[in-house]
Order: C-alpha cells, then structure tokens, then sequence
C-alpha cells in the first residue's frame, strides 16, 4: 500500500471500492486524493487484466488494499463486515452479491453505494462490462474528428488511447457521491447512486449533441483564414486561438501589420472569394515561419492572447509549470520507486497537499 | 424540489465559454439556485447556451461599472458560492477576488477555473481547451508524433473541468457544514488533462514509453480494438486468456489456437502485428450485426462502432434522456427563434435525490427580479438603465 498521510475535505470519509474496471479505481483515486481512506478489495474476481504498473500505481494511490479470497464465506464476512462500516461503497457487479443500497441498507442505512456499469439497465449492450473501448466506441465518440461529426475521409474512426470515457464517469459519479454525503448530513440516509459509463459520454460529447434552428449539425466551423495549428521556423508547431478581434488585435499590433485586421475580420468577404482567401491563409502561415514555436508563445504569454507550443508529455513532465503547479508530482511508489504522477485535479485551499 | 441536494444554495456563476459555466450548470441540476451574470456588450452564443446555460436565472449586468460592481456586492451577501473563470489577478482589480469577497463573506465558496492553474510560471497565461491538450501532449500523440498535430475528438477538458470543480465545490459545501467556513477552489483545464491523460502521464528511471496514437491507431492491442466489417466498424475486446478461449472456439477463428506464434499471451504480443491483419481479413467478411450477435453469444464483449447520426436517431437515447430538447417554434418568449432544440441529457441516477432536468433561460429575463428581490427601486433600476450597467430592452434574444 501506498502511504497516506493527506488531510483534505473527505477525511474522516470510509470508501470501499470493489472494482474491477478502471472506473471504479479512478473514481477511488479521486475521492482518496481529497482525504477519503480508500479500502481497496483485492480478489481473483476483481483482478483487472487491462491495466499496466503503472495505471495501478496512479489510479490505487493512497489506498489500503486487502486481499480477499472470495467466494470463500470467511471473505465474505470480512467484505460485508468493511461495508458495515464504510460510508461509500464502489462497486462493479458481482455475480455472489447483491451490493446495491436496498439490499445493504439494513446493515448501513447511511451507506452510499455507486454503481458504475458500462451501460444502462434495458440497453443492448447491458451485459457488456465497462471496458473503455466497448463503452467508447459503442456511445459514438470515435466516430467523430477534430472538426465534426463525420471521420476523416479514408481514415476510418478516430481512436484514442486515453480511458476517457472512465475517467470523465468517474469524475460525473464523484459528483453525486459528495452530493448524497452532503444530503445525508440533512437528512441521515444514504442511497443508490448509478453513473453507468457509456450515458456519461453523453454530457462529454456535450455541444456536439447541440442542435437548434440554425445548426443541423455537429460541426464546428472555424475561421476561414486562421487556422488552430502554425509550423513554425524550428518545425515545432504552435496552436493558437486567436481569431477573435480582442487576441487578433494586439498580434497584428505585434507584428506591426494592424492593417490586417479589417480584411481578417470580415469574413464574408472571405468566404465569397476563393483566391483572396488562400492568399492570405498563405500570408499568415508565413508569419510564424519567421520565429521559433517557444519564441512565439513567450511572445503570446506577453500580449496576453492564447498560444501554446504542441509539447510531447515528456516535455510536459519535465516543464518547471508543470511541476510549480502541481500538475506534474512526484510520488514513492512502493513497487516501482520514484515517479511523476498527474496531481490532483481539483484543489482546495484548506486542503494539506501531500499524495504519496 | 426542495428534497434536492443542493437546494438552497445560491451560486453567482460569473463564467464564459464551457468550462466555468458547465460547473453551474452541473450545480443547478443537483438544485442549486445559479445566478448566471453576462455584461449586454459579450452576450452569450446559443450552441453552448443550450449546453451549458441551462437551469440558471440569467441576469445581465455589467459589473465592470461601479454600480454594476456594487450590484454583484448586494448579490455576494446572500450567495454560498462564486464561480469565476477570469484570468489570475482579475477578480482582484475588479475588487471581487477571493480574500475581498471572504471579507465580506467568510462562508464563500469561490471556485476559479481556468487553463494552466493559479501557480507556476503559467498562471497569468490565458488559454482554452485546445492550448490544455497542446501543453499536455495530447495533439502530439494524436499525430502519431508526425505531421501536424492533431487536437482530441472532444473538448474533454472542458467538460471534465467544469464537473470537477463542480466535485470540488461541493466538498467545500460539505465541509462548511462542519467548520462554517467557506474556502478557494482551484481547477483547471491543464490539471483534468493530466488526470484523463494519467496512463501516459508517468514517468520512472525504467519506464519505456509506448503511447499509442495517430490517425492510423485502431485499438491498444490487436485483441482490443477496432476492425472495419463489411458493412462498418465494430470493437472488440478480447485480451484475456478466457476471452481468447472462448474466440478461438469460434469457427472464423478456430486456426488461430494452433499457432504456435499466438500460443500465449506473450507470443500474442509479440505477434501483435500479425495478428491484427489476421483478425482484419476474417472482420470485413461480415456485417457488424453478424459480429454482434455472434460474439454475444459466445460472451465475448465487442459492439459496433456507433455514429454520430446514429446517436441522435438512437431510441434508446431519447426514452432514456440521454438527448433532450424542446422545440421552441411555437414559443410566445423571445426564443421562438430557437427552433426545436437537443441537447445532452443526465446520466446521473441518485435514489433518493433525483437530480433535476435543467432548461436554458433567456438571455437577461431575469434580471428585474433579480434587482427587485434585492430591494432595489424601480427609479434605482431605471438609473442603472440609464447608466449602461443593465440593457435598456429585455430580455435579449441570442
């Protein structure tokens, strides 16, 4: 086990998570990283196959482990008895059990239990675990590109390594745990909490879902001339967001071409005219040719306007920023040793810092 | 509905964009009072509107005049939270950062959300959800580490953030339960990156890093990922030893248990290649429905690759409440304009607390109440109509 030395708003908060998908485990890292303690149950029933050293190391931190050897009655006992006394229980399902608020409730009625199934009761796919591809790719969210609803022609879906569809149910479920905690200072009861993974994509996909009488669809329609992504002259790229008047204003200042700024605000005529337009999507790509991408984004980081050089995570890691903020921590690992972790994603100001 | 968990809680959002405003909203739907405040001059667009708007009474005022500002002071007195997206050092010139509000209020919570966080050598730097991605190694990864970047197929970070400090405001409420104090929440786009990036946001003296990414990548291994069928694209995943078992009982797939080169996990991996021009060949011979209820039965997890035309035509989402809307045509408010309407439903179900379905207001509607209930004049209100703190027509239509 990790050590746990953290005082944070969960404190005094008991969890015990009984997951054997990476929702159920971000969901306990999350709540452990704001004080809770987190009693990880470990069984040959729960003992993920997907997930490498080090997703275990991040995501089981500041957790107590135990090590059941259910369905053994013995284990059971020793399960149910850590149940008894928890104020949040995490779980997957299981097929020996029924670990849901109704059937808990008269040993714990302050319990909260959360439920993080891939899909919802009734949905074809209800049998299916939470696995992050199977959850992923059946709400819809690899078939989408960078700018719209449709793939990129001749490349298929767009898959992503990142667990997002986990990670953002574990961060919506995190919300109703601390919402029933504090209902149930009022009013003394626990309750069911179900988050199942593949329906939280939903408010994910967000805008993209969006349609009213001007938009029939989910594409985003950028600029026509300013484009997100510029080469610059060390072939680094830079993505900048400054086609808005109050970023395009003081760039254009910047590079002493302010007379710029009429043409490039008017779109319309942009649109209406094909060769202009290219001329000056050329004119701009040249601009950043002139200096290197850090250069640059110094540069932005002074005039105030969004821009930031496209950094590999290991660049990311070792930025001073990185690690002056918190973003980037440095934990003792009991099996791996020293290593850089992700901080914690909220913070709060009487909180005590210290994850290991 | 006042058996809401958060009803009672007044909440002054002060947020653009998506980010800031997702947290009120997410606050709303679990009963919150949001007070949603927007200067005329930098109204709100309708796409996000209809997102992120929703469940708050809008007011707009433009705090950046003097009684506009002593205004939002009157609102501050009877307000549990403040949300505010500003970039650092902001709040304080206007004379409402978190130690000048504290002062006033010392029960406030005061959440600030922005991109790289309020310290380090960023915190004064402006950015969005793609400036949180480029920082953080994620456009580079969806390169494959060539050619242009490529940002993420979602703002992820955006909606991640929003809820997180949503997650962070009401630990704070929890805790003022116990202290009566209230405290400064920080959450930040660069902060949920690195949580949802966390497999590859590692490093160790013996780590090798094998991100997997760019526009040719498919799946993490050749047993969890997707293959074109005949007729689309299905997922699948099959990476335990069971699961292997059970594929290789399969007629299509029954040759591969006899070769020695995929006899166990570890010559699995190291074949990966191989194997996944095999299971290419044997997919595309069928319909993604075949490979539905074929793998079904056999209890292997693989799903066809939904579309996006496909989620909204999707029956299930509607009768589920994962798309809602309304259709404002026939309105007799200003929005008639917006047409009939969709918009992302709550996956969220809570037993004893269901959380509330959330609605967008009009841009402004409710700013004569607002001013009224904190007992302020009809000649005060016309004054702050002359002055430019509070539109001269309303509501506004976006």
């Amino acid at each position: 086990m990790n050590g746990v030395n953290k005082i944070g708003p969960l404190t005094g908060y008991k969890v015990v998570e009984f997951s054997s998908y990476p929702v159920g485990s971000i969901l306990g890292m999350l709540l452990s990283d704001q004080g809770a303690e987190v009693v990880r149950i470990e069984s040959q029933q729960n003992t993920p196959e997907s997930i490498n050293a080090e997703e275990i190391s991040v995501w089981h931190r500041g957790k107590v482990s135990i090590e059941l050897n259910l369905p053994d009655k013995h284990s059971f006992d020793k399960l149910f008895g850590k149940i008894r006394e928890a104020d949040v229980l995490i779980y997957d399902h299981y097929a020996d059990c029924d670990l849901s608020y109704t059937s808990l409730a008269k040993d714990n009625p302050g319990l909260v239990c959360v439920s993080l199934p891939g899909f919802p009761k009734g949905h074809i796919y209800e049998d299916l675990p939470p696995d992050e591809g199977i959850v992923a790719a059946a709400s819809g969210i690899y078939s989408f590109n960078p700018s719209g609803e449709q793939p990129i022609e001749g490349e298929g879906p767009s898959f992503h390594a990142l667990p997002y569809a986990s990670t953002f149910a574990a961060i919506t479920a995190s919300t109703a745990v601390v919402a029933a905690l504090f209902h149930r200072v009022k009013h003394n009861t626990g309750q069911q909490i179900t988050v199942p993974v593949h329906d939280a994509m939903y408010q994910g996909m967000g805008s993209a879902l969006v349609r009213h009488s001007k938009r029939s669809h989910g594409n985003q329609e950028g600029h026509p001339v300013i484009k997100r992504f510029y080469r610059c002259k060390d072939d680094r790229w830079i993505n900048v967001n400054i086609s808005m008047p109050r970023f395009l204003r003081p760039f254009l200042e910047n590079i002493d071409h302010i007379d710029w700024l009429e043409p490039l605000t008017n779109s319309k005529a942009l649109l209406a005219d094909e060769l202009s337009r290219n001329q000056w999507i050329n004119q701009f790509a040249e601009i950043w040719l002139g200096k290197t991408a850090i250069q640059w984004e110094n540069i932005m980081a002074d005039l105030g306007i969004p821009g930031t050089m496209c950094r590999s995570i290991d660049e990311w890691l070792d930025s001073e920023h990185s690690v002056a903020a918190g973003t980037t921590i440095t934990v003792e690992d009991p099996v791996i040793g020293e290593m850089k972790q992700p901080g914690k994603i909220v913070r709060l100001s009487n909180q005590i810092e210290n994850i290991s | 509905m006042t058996n809401l968990p958060l009803a009672g809680i007044r909440v002054l959002d002060l947020c653009i964009v998506l980010a800031g405003p997702t947290c009120g909203r997410t606050l709303a739907q679990y009963g919150a009072e949001v007070i949603k405040i927007d200067p005329e001059h930098r109204p709100p667009q309708l796409t996000p509107w209809l997102d992120v708007g929703r469940g708050k009474r809008s007011i707009a005022l433009n705090i950046s005049t003097p009684e506009g500002l002593d205004t939002f002071l009157k609102l501050v007195d009877s307000a549990d939270v403040i949300l505010e997206g500003f970039r650092k050092g902001v709040t304080d010139r206007l004379g409402i950062g978190y130690e000048q509000v504290r002062a006033k209020n010392p029960g406030i919570v005061y959440a600030s959300i922005n991109c790289f966080g309020r310290s380090g050598p960023w915190e004064l730097r402006p950015g969005f959800e793609q400036n949180a991605q480029a920082a953080t190694g994620v456009q580079l990864r969806n390169s494959g580490g060539e050619g242009q970047p490529r940002p993420a197929t979602f703002t992820l970070n955006d909606y991640g953030t929003g809820i997180a400090a949503a997650y962070g405001v009401m630990m704070a409420l929890l805790e003022r339960e116990k202290t009566g104090k209230g405290q400064h929440v920080e959450a930040a786009l660069s902060h949920t990156s690195a949580t949802i990036s966390a497999p590859y946001h590692v490093n160790h003296k013996n780590y090798v890093r094998d991100d997997v990414g760019g526009p040719g990548a498919r799946g993490l291994n050749a047993l969890a990922g997707l293959y074109e069928s005949a007729d689309n694209w299905v997922f699948l995943s099959a990476f335990s030893e069971d699961q292997w078992l059970k594929l290789c009982l399969l007629d299509e797939f029954s040759h591969l248990q006899s070769m020695e080169v995929f006899s166990s996990k570890a010559s699995r991996s190291e074949n990966d290649l191989l194997l996944r021009e095999i299971l290419e060949e044997i997919f595309v011979t069928k319909p993604s429905d075949y490979w539905v209820d074929t793998m079904k039965s056999a209890q292997i997890p693989l799903v066809k690759n939904t579309t996006a035309a496909e989620i909204h035509e999707d029956d299930f989402n509607h009768a589920r409440g994962l798309i809602r809307g309304k259709d404002y045509s026939n309105s007799q408010e200003i929005n008639s304009s917006w047409g009939k309407t969709t918009w992302s439903g709550n996956p969220v179900n809570m037993s004893k607390t269901p959380l509330q379905d959330v609605f967008p207001p009009v841009f402004g509607a409710e700013t004569l109440n607002v001013l009224k209930e904190l007992g302020i004049t009809t000649e005060k209100i016309d004054q702050l109509r002359k002055a430019g703190v509070i539109p001269k027509q309303l509501p506004i239509n976006i």
